[in-house]
């Protein structure tokens, strides 16, 4: 009872948010730059605007997958190797706090030199994502309580079968957390570093939508940025129910 | 020590109240509690309960974990409603009781508030309840609980015993006329735990309160109580009643007397078979 | 005792150590000019001929992202807590919050630029709304997530989340249960509101190191745009040490 109650005014919160969007727009209340949901559909709604956005979120979609794939192998990489050097886990450690702490925007002069404008998308994207990923798998692999871990001290299991048996397996619904909160980090990352001088992709279009003042295209290219986090929400989503289904 | 195993199977009701407390001050009439786990799946954690308590007793509800007596203590005091039967504490819904403020309650989590040192948090009834504080009340209550010198301390500087000590105190600094306590010593090692009985023990004896205690512990229930009513689980209902009829003020000297090993002997015999029934069914 | 010192810093720090060693190496190696990368002492000396124009573009900077971090959890935690009084408003307020945690906003900024206009307020009113949210989150959380033996302290003394007594409860259980999310609110955001400081800068083009970064890449001047990146990576990172400090410090009078 209590839960349908909550979820209706879920419901009317989203409506009324939509409705308010709608009128506002129309009304032109909040000026010229809000525009009505209807009029950005309307936007959509011809073949040379789609075809544009479909390209440039197809562009930001590469880079931010490849962001993701590097920046999840690397945060992986270190951890596990944190966890079995336990010397090095401390400088690790300061080192994600400190990607962390960075702006991932004064990053762009430095690294359209060192590594190219082309491929500073996909280091943004790297960057930010390897954080969350680094410490949802560190906080994962430390899951475990001191009774497991004293018990595979007992049973003389090596660091390394540890890891795979006990910590890893305890890991892992961590692991899936990280990624969600890297798949928003690298759609972000990699929209950033298309500012820095990219041809194309949703970041160029964004800025030059703002500075040409085509309200419409501003917007719609910013639903495509969120419909990519969704996307990438949802794959993530389902990896996970396939790989528990496999496993659980 | 057969003179005073009164047990009264089946019907509590039956069981002679203390002579010094004669006065229902708690009255329990058919009380069940049903959870629903699903819209067509339930259990029923109380069937059938009733018994009264007296003003100014000391009961300990004691049964094996699962028989729904920290349920019951919840809806003696208060805090969750009985499916069916009625409660009365004082002629009233226990709810009146809360309203007027004269309920004190003390758990097995602490839970102190970690940002109020000691006197903060044995004020902090006075505060809810929108009365002026009385320091001397409250260091009256510090002094009682040997606390006086923690006064400044917050929880996270005290050890587990002084922060069940605080909560105690806390729980009497509005002189309640009903006190309610779920293990509040079950946290704590066994050594502490006879040192906290004894304590608690003087702390009562000194102003008599009606008090429904919860606990595992049955040197516990009968060190402090004056009656015990075990509880059976599967449905959760009171089957036994013990009177314990130990003068007082009892202490650790008493815990180790004849009368009250052979009183905690045959309850834990009780209790044990309750257990081996519920294994077997 | 300086050998356990110097071990106990290697430990710590070894990886910023191997990063400044690879830039080094990089620059040396390929030989570039400071046009395409300036080394280290050429972004030192780029800092050191007009330090006054990067301090002030500097303290544009942060006094903006934190007037603005300031703005924005004040909202929050005043929000939470009506949101927290009146469940109506709290179902209207969740969806639009989830929304905005779920989409990448810094990335938005360019829309909210256009929505807030020009001028000297936009860094400082674009900062309040994006810490808005996340403040919004916790601090809400933190209010609605209060210790269940605590919840039944009250109870017991006729003190319930609703009704008359709601003002004490808030006052003396809720909102000192929230007090710790706050904290970790704080420290989350300290770098988030010198980031969205930095990109509005970057994209109106007017002030702040932002704008430094951006204007000196386009006059070809690498050496100063690299001083810009560098101090505003230190501001950020000093920022969420400072609140971190804070958080560490507090943390344990609100929390057992």
């Amino acid at each position: 009872m209590n839960d349908i109650l909550a979820y209706s005014r879920w419901c009317l919160g989203v409506v009324i948010l939509i409705l308010a969007w709608e009128i506002t727009g129309n009304r032109g209340w909040l000026g010229s730059t809000w525009p009505p949901l209807s009029s950005i559909f309307d936007y959509l709604n011809s073949r040379p605007n789609l075809e544009l956005l479909v390209r440039n979120a197809g562009v930001t979609g590469v880079n931010a997958v490849l962001g993701l794939l590097f920046g999840t192998l690397i945060g992986a990489l270190l951890a596990i190797l944190g966890f079995l050097i336990p010397r090095l886990y401390p400088g690790l450690s300061t080192f994600a706090t400190f990607v962390n702490a960075l702006p991932l925007i004064a990053l762009g002069p430095l690294l359209i030199i060192t590594v190219g404008e082309g491929a500073t998308p996909v280091a943004i994207a790297t960057l930010s994502v390897f954080f969350s990923f680094f410490v949802a798998a560190i906080s994962g692999i430390n899951q475990t309580t001191a009774i497991q871990r004293d018990v595979t001290i007992v049973f003389g299991a090596s660091r390394w079968k540890k890891l795979r048996f006990v910590q890893l397996p305890a890991a892992v619904p961590r692991l899936f957390d990280g990624l969600k909160l890297g798949a928003s980090a690298a759609v972000l990352g990699a929209i950033l570093g298309e500012w820095f001088g990219s041809g194309s992709g949703l970041g160029v279009i964004l800025v030059s939508a703002m500075q040409n003042f085509q309200i419409e295209l501003l917007w719609s290219a910013a639903l495509f940025g969120t419909l990519l986090t969704i996307t990438g929400f949802v794959c993530i989503s389902l990896i996970r129910i396939a790989f528990f289904r496999r496993y659980l | 020590m057969a003179e005073f195993q009164k047990e009264t199977l089946g019907s509590p009701l039956d069981g002679s109240p203390p002579t010094s407390v004669m006065q229902p001050f708690i009255e329990i009439d058919g009380v069940s509690k049903r959870f629903h786990l699903s819209r067509s799946d339930y259990v029923d954690a109380l069937v059938d309960i009733s018994f009264e308590i007296y003003r100014n007793e000391f009961v300990a509800l004691v049964g094996p974990s699962g028989c729904g007596k920290s349920t019951l203590l919840r809806m003696i005091a208060g805090l969750d409603e009985p499916s069916d039967g009625v409660i009365k504490v004082g002629d009233d819904h226990p709810r009146e009781l809360i309203a007027k403020q004269r309920v004190g309650m003390a758990m097995q989590e602490h839970g102190l508030m970690p940002w109020l040192d000691a006197v903060g948090n044995v004020s902090l009834p006075f505060r809810l309840a929108g009365l002026p504080i009385d320091p001397e009340r409250v260091e009256e209550l510090l002094e009682l609980v040997k606390l006086s010198k923690f006064s400044n301390a917050r929880p996270s500087q005290l050890s587990g015993g002084m922060k069940q000590r605080l909560s105690i105190a806390r729980a009497l600094v509005l002189q309640p006329d009903l006190l309610i306590l779920d293990e509040p010593f079950g946290a704590l090692d066994a050594v502490t735990r006879r040192m906290m009985n004894q304590e608690l023990q003087r702390i009562w004896s000194r102003k008599p309160t009606t008090t429904v205690l919860v606990t595992h512990s049955l040197e516990e229930a009968v060190f402090l109580s004056d009656r015990i009513l075990m509880m059976s689980p599967n449905p959760g209902t009171v089957i036994s009643e013990y009177p314990v009829p130990l003068p007082r003020p009892r202490t650790l000297e008493t815990s180790r007397e004849k009368d009250f090993l052979s009183l905690v002997e045959s309850v834990t015999a009780r209790l044990d078979e309750i257990c081996a029934t519920e294994l077997l069914s | 005792m300086m050998r356990v010192w110097l071990v106990g810093a290697i430990v710590r720090y070894w990886t910023i150590l191997i990063l400044l060693v690879f830039w080094q190496v990089l620059v040396t190696v390929n030989d570039y000019n400071s046009i395409v990368a300036p080394s280290p002492i050429q972004v030192g000396t780029a800092f050191l001929s007009d330090p006054e124009y990067f301090m002030s573009h500097a303290w544009y900077t942060l006094s903006s992202a934190l007037g603005g971090l300031i703005l924005g959890i004040a909202m929050g935690t005043i929000v939470a807590s009506l949101s927290w009084a009146t469940p109506l408003f709290n179902g209207l307020l969740m969806p639009m919050s989830l929304f905005f945690r779920s989409i990448p906003i810094v990335a938005m900024i360019p829309i909210i630029v256009r929505l807030v206009g020009y001028g000297s307020h936009s860094v400082i009113m674009i900062t309040a709304i994006l810490t808005f949210f996340p403040c919004y989150l916790l601090f809400l959380s933190g209010l609605e997530d209060v210790n269940s033996t605590r919840k039944d302290f009250f109870s017991s003394l006729n003190c319930q989340p609703k009704g008359f007594k709601m003002l004490t409860f808030f006052r003396y259980l809720a909102l000192p249960s929230a007090m710790p999310n706050l904290l970790v609110s704080v420290r989350l955001l300290a770098p988030i509101c010198i980031l969205v400081a930095l990109v509005t800068e970057f994209l109106m083009g007017l002030q702040g190191l932002g704008y430094v970064m951006t204007s000196a890449r386009s006059t070809l001047r690498m050496d100063v745009s690299w001083a810009a990146a560098i101090i505003s990576c230190l501001l950020s990172v000093g920022f969420f040490l400072v609140a971190s400090a804070v958080e560490q410090k507090y943390r344990s009078r609100w929390s057992d």
